[in-house]
């Protein structure tokens, strides 16, 4: 039985994570910034290409992790200046007891 | 005479009232954008800090032959070429920004002689469409027809 003390050592461990390599992120949603978090990135593979009527666009996955209070939801969007491009969240896992899980797509042209 | 998208293109970027609501800017799909389309590799680029600004794209379809005029001397031939203004918005903007740059490039087109020949006539709307290749950018599209020629170069 998982213990309100293991939650929070597992919670800290997280965060040790999150502190060894942080990146902030100001999420749009539906057209307002939210304020400044904290998370960590992590890609997920080679991108695939796809072709629109007037772009070629690479569709690149992201894992985001936060903590327990990050505010997140699907359709959230952050601009990456590192990458020079715009992440939008596909996901965001169920138990968020630990940790906040998202994924992401670079889901614009590069 | 079969540079009408580039015409085109040079008429819409010069109308400082279309720049005011097409901050993103307007361009050419032969001239500006290259293996990526619309892209932020562009420059300028359409995007600022990431987020697609309301902008413009020119694209010409193939010339086809009207007809009217036919000259073995010169080599001329009347054509009609379609020319399609795409207009780009961040997907979370919505079109209002859209309707007002379509409503102008018809003020700057429709029934307009372009400089070296060619009459443009507006032909087609296309209204509330999402590309879904930029994040579900919000989309309209104006279609003209160009009654121009062509001669041997």
């Amino acid at each position: 039985m998982i213990t309100d003390a293991d939650l929070a050592r597992m919670q800290a461990d997280i965060q040790t994570l999150i502190d060894n390599a942080p990146t902030s992120i100001v999420i749009r949603r539906a057209g307002t910034d939210l304020a400044a978090q904290t998370v960590h990135l992590e890609p997920l593979g080679a991108a695939g290409e796809s072709q629109g009527e007037n772009a070629r666009v690479a569709n690149a996955g992201i894992r985001i992790v936060g903590a327990t209070t990050l505010d997140i939801k699907r359709g959230d969007r952050f601009y990456l200046a590192s990458i020079d491009d715009l992440i939008t969240v596909t996901s965001v896992s169920i138990d968020r007891r630990v940790y906040t899980l998202a994924y992401g797509e670079a889901g614009e042209g590069v | 005479m079969a540079t009408y998208e580039a015409t085109i293109k040079s008429l819409l970027a010069a109308d400082a009232t279309l720049l005011a609501t097409l901050t993103g800017g307007v361009y050419s799909f032969a001239a500006d954008t290259k293996r990526l389309g619309l892209s932020r590799t562009m420059s300028p680029s359409p995007y600022l800090n990431g987020y697609l600004r309301p902008c413009a794209l020119v694209k010409a379809r193939d010339e086809v032959p009207s007809g009217g005029l036919l000259d073995s001397d010169q080599q001329y031939a009347s054509i009609r070429q379609s020319v399609e203004v795409w207009l780009y918005n961040d997907g979370d903007a919505g079109y209002a920004a859209l309707e007002t740059a379509r409503n102008r490039v018809y003020t700057l087109l429709q029934l307009v002689s372009l400089s070296g020949g060619g009459l443009v006539s507006w032909t087609n709307n296309l209204s509330n469409v999402r590309d879904t290749s930029l994040d579900n950018a919000a989309v309209l599209r104006a279609d003209y027809v160009v009654n121009g020629w062509r001669q041997s170069s």
